[in-house]
């Protein structure tokens, strides 16, 4: 488990987002300390600047939906169609 | 401990609990039982109470939930849970099960389904000493049935059936004091949480589940942003300016024993957690000052009980964890 955590800290991590389950409540927009997310104009959920996430996981475990997970690059989730996939490379 | 990115990391592991739902824009409820259910180590038996969760989470034919989930009715989600508990044991005891793998029972049920309706079955399971954890999400209403109001609505609240107008202010009565009434069955853990602490509550789950002896019951605040009226966005702020304002405190009672787990640093008026809310809107006219003065008086009064049952156990956990290191859970505790 550690390992995994310092894995995330490098940077070794991807942001999931289902879009499709985005109610548009912004929690996560108030919560993110990188201010990287936001609103789009069909009221979902949108990452601006990826280069600037710190993976702390805020906004998985904020937001009521279920939209935004952090995972490995390695996750077979990543692959599935639903997710709209993030990294930093 | 789990902290932040284990959450996260669990949450993707083993998909408890999942969106999907119809769960309204910006609810606090799944926040706490994500928070709950991914700070579990084993596997976990869900029962529901009625009320907004069972209601949004169980549209037939789908489901959000990927444990094995039970519900009964409104007001016997701890009697449920009594005897899937029970049986779990004697199965155990008659040799169908093995007994080195431990299944955690958590029960959920909202304000109503707790305070009010299933109280009485509650209050039975806890004085058996069922080994389960009764987790209560507390949004302050009848939240799923149109803003009625429950025994834990705050004083001077406009609910539906609590109306704000020129004959009435809103509800006329303080809210029941549930945690108490659970901490009077002389249970081994009792917490109050709320949903903008999550590391608070991820712990108090933790703790309360790791080698369960009795049970244990935890009373969450969560929001509701339809019966507070408050914009979607604010529901963590609204929920962390409670524990702030000293409206809700977070403690925990280990064997009868008080302790603070958040000491709010401020001493925040709590007009500043009703000003953002649409449901105390009423109070702020000048007639209703009387009403505020109120409010603030019974806020400090409880802080005040709270907090010298607190001061007066500090001794009791210093000489335990001078003593015993297993009770160490968490050094910020300390």
């Amino acid at each position: 488990m550690l390992d995994n955590i310092k894995r995330y800290e490098q940077g070794d991590a991807a942001l999931l987002v289902k879009r499709e389950w985005c109610k548009g409540c912004n929690i996560c927009v108030e919560a993110c300390p990188s201010d990287i997310l936001t609103l789009d104009d069909a009221d979902k959920i949108k990452v601006t600047d990826m280069s600037k996430c710190v993976f702390c996981g805020i906004c998985a475990a904020r937001c009521p939906d279920f939209c935004i997970t952090l995972e490995r690059p390695e996750s077979n989730l990543i692959s599935n169609n639903s997710y709209e996939t993030y990294t930093r490379k | 401990m789990p902290n932040i990115k284990t959450l996260a990391l669990n949450e993707s592991r083993e998909m408890r609990f999942r969106g999907g739902h119809s769960l309204c824009q910006g609810c606090g409820i799944p926040i706490v039982v994500r928070t709950v259910l991914n700070s579990i180590d084993t596997p976990v038996v869900v029962i529901n109470a009625t009320g907004c969760l069972e209601v949004a989470t169980t549209r037939y034919p789908t489901t959000a939930w990927n444990v094995p989930w039970l519900h009964v009715a409104f007001e016997n989600a701890s009697a449920a849970a009594s005897g899937v508990e029970t049986a779990f044991r004697a199965l155990i005891k008659r040799g169908a099960l093995p007994d080195d793998k431990p299944i955690t029972f958590v029960t959920f049920g909202g304000d109503g389904g707790t305070y009010d309706i299933g109280l009485q079955s509650l209050s039975g399971a806890l004085e058996r000493g069922h080994r389960f954890l009764y987790v209560c999400y507390d949004n302050e209403a009848y939240m799923n049935t149109g803003i009625q109001r429950s025994s834990a609505t705050p004083f001077g609240a406009d609910t539906t059936t609590s109306p704000a107008g020129t004959v009435s202010f809103g509800k006329a009565q303080q809210r029941k004091d549930l945690t108490a009434i659970a901490i009077a069955h002389h249970i081994p853990y009792i917490g109050q949480s709320a949903i903008s602490h999550w590391q608070d509550l991820s712990n108090k789950v933790k703790f309360a589940t790791t080698n369960m002896e009795g049970p244990a019951f935890l009373n969450v605040l969560s929001t509701c942003q339809l019966g507070w009226r408050h914009e979607p966005k604010d529901a963590i702020s609204i929920a962390r300016l409670a524990v702030e304002t000293r409206f809700w405190p977070l403690y925990e009672v280990i064997d009868g024993h008080y302790r603070l787990t958040h000491e709010p640093l401020d001493n925040i008026p709590i007009e500043n957690w009703l000003r953002l809310q649409g449901r105390f809107k009423h109070l702020f006219k000048p007639e209703n000052k009387g009403l505020l003065n109120e409010i603030q008086t019974h806020v400090d009064k409880e802080w005040q009980r709270i907090y010298d049952l607190c001061e007066s156990d500090k001794p009791y956990f210093k000489a335990l964890e001078q003593s015993n290191q297993q009770l160490k859970i968490n050094p910020s505790y300390a």
